[in-house]
This record gives C-alpha cells, sequence and structure tokens, in this order.
C-alpha cells in the first residue's frame, strides 16, 4: 500500500521537474527520489499533539509509512488518547504537551489541536527544538500568526502545515495548464464549500461542549473562513502567480444552526487582487447539494479543480474532417479547413469537458477529517522526510502564511461588514 | 467516443468516429468500408491510441514514462521495445534538428542528460529533477502506427489529431488530393493556406495568439513566443510533427538547413496578420 503512496510522491516531484509551474510548488522539491534514497531506511520519531479525529486520521497513515514511527502521544482528553494508544501501543502517553516536548526520542511533533492552540504549541515545539508540523490554519489571529513565523524564521527546525492541496498532483496539473494559457487570461476564481450537517462532534457529557466541539465557539475558532476557506485560497495565488489579493470584504450569519454557537453557519467573502480580479468563497453548511467547488475562470476556458476537467468557452465549431464527411455525402468536393497548431488543450466540449487529470478522486467536501487522495498521505510523508533530513521543503511556510492570513482577515471582514486591507508582504 | 455510419451517398458509405483522448480528439473518416468491418478497425485504432495515453503520459502517475521519470535517476530503468524505440527516435531527431527537438526540454537542463543502453534495453538520468516529456512526438507515433493499420484495410481514409496532426492514405472519395486547410487563428470563417494531401501527412505547430505559449526552446530553456505558424507535409506524421515542432522552435536562419536533412519534407512558415490577411513562406 505505501508503495504506490511513495510513487505518487515521486510522481508528484518528476511532475514538478518537468513543469513550468515548478516556481509555484517549490516544496515538491522536497520528495524527490533523491531525497528518498538519502532517507532510506531511516525513520522520523514523531509525537503526535492532538489525537482526536485528524490527529487519529494521521496517525493510521503514518503507521504505513516506513518512514515513520510514532513513539509519543499526547492529549488531555483521555478517551481520545486511549483510541491513539490503542492504534500505536509502544507510543509513551503524555497529557502535558511540554513534557512531550521535553522527550529527547521525539525528533517530530505533529500538532493536531484546536486552532487557538496552534502557535504558542508550535512555538515552544520550535524553540524545543523539535521539527514541527502544525494542521492548518496556523493561527488563531494575525499576532499570533505573525509570532508563529517569526519564531520559525529564528529557528533551524523544520516547519510545516497541514494544507494537503500542496500535495494532490490535480493542483499542479491544472496550474500547468493555467500558466500555459490554456484558458487565456485568468478573470476569476470560485471557491464554495457547502455541507448539510450541524458540524458538531458527540459530547459525553455537557461540561466538554466546548472543548470537543471548539470550531464552533469564537474562542478557539475561526470558523468556516479558517476550516474551510483557508484550503481553497490558496487556488487563487496559485492561478494568479503568486500574486495576493490587496483586500477582502465579506458578510456571514447565524441563520440556520442557531444552537448556541458562535462562528457563522453562512459566510460569503470577496477577495480583490491588484489587477481587478475577484475571487470569491463562499459556505453554507445547511445545504449540500453543490457540495465542495473550486473553478479558474479564463477569458477562453474553465478549469474545475475538484474534478479535474476543464472546459472551453468556445466550444469546437463542428470539424473540418466532419465537414468532409459533409462533403461525401452530398457529392460535393471542397477543402475543409481543420489544421491547427498543437499548443492548447483543444477542442473542450461544452458540456462534458475534458478530463486533464487521471484516476482524479473527487472529494465532495463532506469529511471534516480527510479524504482519500487529497495529498493528506504525500504531506506527511514529505514531513517525515523533512525530519530525517533537517532540510525545510521550500516555500511551504509561506503558503502557509498567506492562506493563514487571507482566511483570517476574511473572517474579520465576514464579521465587520468592513473592506479589510491585506499587506503586499508578509509581515512579522 | 461517438461512432458514426452515414449511407446517405449510397456510393460511398463513409465510417465517421471520435475519441477524446490526449488532451485532445482522435478522428477518423473511413469511406466505402462495410460498416462491421469500419466499426473494427476503428475499435483497433482507438486500443491504440488509449494504449498510447495510458504508457507515454506523463501527468499519468501509472504510466510507464512517470515511472521512468520518476526511478531514472536512482537506477538505470528497463524499458520494453516500444518505448526504447521511441526514446532512439528521439535521440536522432535530436541530433537532426541541431537540438531543437528534444523531449527532456520541459526539464530546463543544459544538455543530453539521459544515457541509453541499446543491449540491455535500459535508460538512465545523469542529473537530478531529469524529465522526458513525449507530448511532442506520441500523437505522430500513433498516427503513424494507425494508418499503416489503416492501410491493410482500405484504400483510401483519413486520420486526424486535433487538426495538428493529420494523416491521409489515397485520394479523397470523390476524386483528387485530400484539400486540407489551416484555419485563420484570428478568424474562424477564414483560411490560411490549404494543402491537398495524397498519402501524405500535415502537421501544424505554432503558438496560439491569444494565449501564452508553451514550447519551450531547448537552447534557452525560455518558452518562445513567435507569431509564425509551421506547417510540414510529408511521406509520415511522425516526422512531420517532430519536424513542425523543431522548425517552430529554431531561429528562422536555422530552418531551411534543419529542413535538408529531412528528404521528401516541405515546410511553410505560415504568418497569419490580425487584418485577415496571411502570409506565407516556403522553406
Amino acid at each position: 500500500m505505501m508503495k504506490d503512496k511513495m510513487t505518487r510522491g515521486e510522481f508528484l516531484s518528476s511532475l514538478a521537474a518537468g513543469s513550468a509551474t515548478l516556481a509555484l510548488f517549490p516544496w515538491l522539491g522536497s520528495c524527490t527520489p533523491q531525497k528518498e534514497k538519502e532517507t532510506s531506511g531511516q525513520k522520523a520519531r514523531l509525537g503526535i499533539i492532538g489525537t482526536g479525529s485528524r490527529g487519529k486520521f494521521h496517525i493510521a497513515n503514518l503507521l504505513e509509512d516506513p518512514s515513520a514511527s510514532i513513539v509519543a502521544l499526547c492529549d488531555d482528553f483521555i478517551p481520545h488518547l486511549d483510541e491513539a494508544s490503542a492504534l500505536c501501543p509502544g507510543a509513551k502517553r503524555y497529557t502535558d504537551y511540554r513534557k512531550l516536548l521535553e522527550d529527547k526520542d521525539v525528533d517530530g511533533v505533529i500538532i493536531c489541536t484546536p486552532l487557538s492552540m496552534h502557535s504558542q504549541m508550535t512555538i515552544d515545539s520550535l524553540r524545543a527544538g523539535k521539527h514541527s508540523f502544525c494542521e492548518k490554519a496556523m493561527a488563531h489571529s494575525v499576532e499570533q500568526l505573525k509570532d508563529m513565523y517569526r519564531t520559525w524564521k529564528g529557528s533551524s527546525s523544520v516547519l510545516m502545515v497541514g494544507q494537503q492541496r500542496l500535495y494532490d498532483p490535480k493542483y499542479v496539473q491544472a496550474m500547468d495548464l493555467v500558466h500555459s494559457g490554456a484558458i487565456g487570461k485568468v478573470v476569476g476564481i470560485r471557491n464554495y464549500w457547502y455541507r448539510n450537517n450541524d458540524w458538531r462532534r458527540e459530547v459525553p457529557s455537557p461540561e466538554y461542549e466546548r472543548r470537543i466541539n471548539w470550531r464552533l465557539y469564537d474562542e478557539y475558532s475561526r470558523g468556516l473562513m479558517a476550516e474551510l476557506a483557508c484550503h481553497q485560497l490558496q487556488n487563487g495565488s496559485w492561478a494568479m502567480g503568486g500574486l495576493q489579493p490587496k483586500c477582502v470584504t465579506g458578510t456571514g450569519s447565524i441563520m440556520f444552526w442557531k444552537d448556541g454557537r458562535e462562528v457563522f453557519d453562512s459566510v460569503a467573502a470577496i477577495y480583490l487582487y491588484p489587477n481587478g480580479v475577484h475571487m470569491t468563497f463562499d459556505s453554507i453548511i445547511s445545504n449540500k447539494h453543490f457540495g465542495m467547488g473550486e473553478q479558474i475562470l479564463g477569458s477562453e476556458g474553465t478549469i474545475d479543480l475538484v474534478r479535474g476537467i476543464i472546459y472551453s468557452e468556445a466550444p469546437a465549431p463542428r470539424s473540418g474532417i466532419r465537414q468532409f464527411l459533409d462533403q461525401i455525402e452530398q457529392g460535393v468536393l471542397s477543402n475543409s479547413a481543420f489544421a491547427g497548431s498543437s499548443w492548447v488543450t483543444e477542442e473542450a466540449s461544452k458540456d462534458a469537458g475534458v478530463r486533464f487529470a487521471k484516476n482524479v478522486t473527487v472529494n465532495d467536501g463532506a469529511s471534516s477529517v480527510g479524504a482519500a487522495g487529497d495529498g493528506s498521505v504525500e504531506l506527511m510523508h514529505a514531513f517525515c522526510l523533512a525530519v530525517i533530513s533537517g532540510v525545510q521543503p521550500e516555500g511551504i511556510v509561506e503558503e502557509a502564511y498567506w492562506s493563514t492570513i487571507l482566511a483570517l482577515l476574511g473572517d474579520k471582514a465576514t464579521r465587520t461588514g468592513e473592506r479589510i486591507e491585506i499587506p503586499s508582504e508578509i509581515i512579522y | 467516443m461517438e461512432f458514426t455510419y452515414s449511407t446517405r451517398n449510397p456510393e460511398v458509405p463513409t465510417a465517421y468516429s471520435r475519441l477524446d483522448a490526449m488532451h485532445t480528439r482522435c478522428e477518423i473518416l473511413l469511406p466505402g468500408m462495410e460498416e462491421s468491418a469500419a466499426r473494427k478497425l476503428t475499435q483497433r485504432i482507438w486500443d491504440m491510441v488509449l494504449d498510447a495515453e495510458k504508457r507515454y503520459n506523463r501527468f499519468d502517475g501509472d504510466s510507464v514514462l512517470s515511472k521512468l521519470n520518476c526511478s531514472a535517476f536512482r537506477q538505470k530503468v528497463e524499458v520494453d521495445g516500444e518505448m526504447f524505440m521511441i526514446l532512439q527516435l528521439c535521440d536522432n531527431f535530436r541530433k537532426m534538428t541541431d537540438g531543437y527537438f528534444d523531449i527532456s526540454a520541459p526539464s530546463r537542463v543544459e544538455g543530453r542528460a539521459w544515457v541509453m543502453d541499446p543491449a540491455a534495453h535500459t535508460v538512465r538520468f545523469s542529473v537530478p529533477g531529469m524529465s522526458l516529456d513525449l507530448g511532442g512526438i506520441i500523437k505522430g507515433f500513433v498516427l503513424e502506427k494507425a494508418i499503416h493499420e489503416v492501410a491493410g484495410e482500405t484504400p483510401c481514409a483519413l486520420l486526424s489529431f486535433g487538426g495538428s496532426s493529420t494523416a491521409s492514405l489515397g485520394e479523397h472519395p470523390l476524386g483528387g488530393p485530400w484539400q486540407v486547410s489551416v484555419g485563420h487563428p484570428y478568424f474562424r470563417d477564414k483560411v490560411a493556406q490549404t494543402f491537398p494531401l495524397t498519402s501524405e501527412s500535415l502537421s501544424v505547430s505554432g503558438r496560439d495568439p491569444h494565449g501564452r505559449g508553451h514550447i519551450i526552446d531547448p537552447h534557452t530553456g525560455n518558452i518562445l513566443d513567435k507569431d509564425d505558424i509551421i506547417a510540414v507535409c510529408g511521406p509520415s506524421a511522425l516526422v512531420g510533427e517532430v519536424l513542425s515542432t523543431a522548425l517552430w522552435v529554431a531561429p528562422h536562419s536555422e530552418r531551411s538547413k534543419i529542413l535538408s536533412t529531412f528528404r521528401g519534407y516541405r515546410a511553410w512558415a505560415i504568418v497569419p496578420r490580425t487584418d485577415g490577411g496571411v502570409s506565407s513562406r516556403k522553406l
């Protein structure tokens, strides 16, 4: 099983090596066959901080990865710690993450805790000299984000953030198409994420409500913008060749799940790029009909990122070779124009489109934990390689910084109704 | 995919088929064949196309080419006879075109950074980051195989891959050559130039005037931005596809010299204008 996953990682790096979009995906250089060879036979000794649903998702993947060894687990919610221990019976157990950070047998930590804890735990981990993987979004506030980035800049440890699209081949292929001009000039980016559930987890007793359902409360969460938009907002900067939006406006409301939650159950945000292009994100969690969608709109075509399909704005006219059929049927002889040069993904049908990525796993966005084939396995494997080698994958923290700040400022815009300016450079 | 058998002209019943593959469409016109024979022949060609797409698409992680790209820097990779032959052909074409046709161009690696062992049928990359891309030859290769398959069953046919590569067999069933035209890139209803084909191929290379190019100059690693279109006519669709790409990439001063190394091929540099006009120069 892992053999196939590793081959996919190597495939990603070879894809990037031959791709004009390599500059947009520099971190893929960290999973080359050469890196695999250099780290072959070695294991990253890992501690998992936060063993809830996402933590256990990573544990299940890491148990299949020969470059990973889970040596420590930490959670202050004992039922979750017990569940993780059952998966990794040899791993040491901690209820205080600071104690885990003192463990000399731990080379790298994976932080899967509520958003409000990400920054402090990651800062402490980096200061303890541990290579660190933190779930997205990076931080609960802009100030925390800056602290975290500043600490990483002053550290020699690796930092990676849980944004699995960074390692999903169909995004690399899609951006290769965008930047080869296959859809013309990029004129818009649309993202949406619809579910029909209350976003709640089962709570054993009422005192655990805020702890288990932390996503619903402002003290711990930035709601749909941090948990969902944060992934999709990367699409814009990739499609725009690294350009970031200059401002965001938005709105949000609690209009269906009126159960005491504090975060919106419906949001809409619009990001404006300096060249006038808009990127939208909207999410409703009381209707799932359209599922998850990510679309790059061009003057000559559209790319559906989720389904791996390209559509043409101008469907091909009746082809020349078909015109020959017409001639033969009518007994008329004439020339037929159909030849053309070979530069663009051609002849996309208006209705059906052309699939540009093979073996696409279409993720409907329904899962709050993770989906098969979404890049999570490759991301975690890349972290293991980085822990073993001590080499920071290029550009990955900056990528996470941008997606987090776009999510946080988008959240601010939806809460205040104000137009929020976005800094043009990373500030820390 | 689509298969149509038309008997509207009872003297020339004709099979037309279309298969979306390799990011474009493969179309086949088989005039004068009996329906079941045409259907079987079409299916064999579709299988050929889909097999080639499966084997040589570098965007498919399961393809033979992807596996080569993933592993050939670490170790010698043994490839099958067809793959080895294609790579040898590509290497010969690279030499014959002074390096302007180069399947390693997207890697932006200087010089020839792959070594082939003909005795062991192995390939090894000599630098990391190396990756081969057969997108510039594989449609021509498949078209070449397909036209040979068709020639065994019928005297006249036309096969096309997205318009950029076309192969003809025999003459038009109503008489005379197949009159195949290159459309004007700025005006859909205008013709840039017409080429009469009788058992010949036509291959066309160039940049979309409305978009950015994606063809890389192997000598500089830069994506090229030229306004002209190169059309090549000759006996082989495979050679035509290679040659049209190399001539388009090469500086104008080098084009005639490169063309002269390929006997039996004619080429034109076509410059479409935004006013609907066209200038064309035979190389």
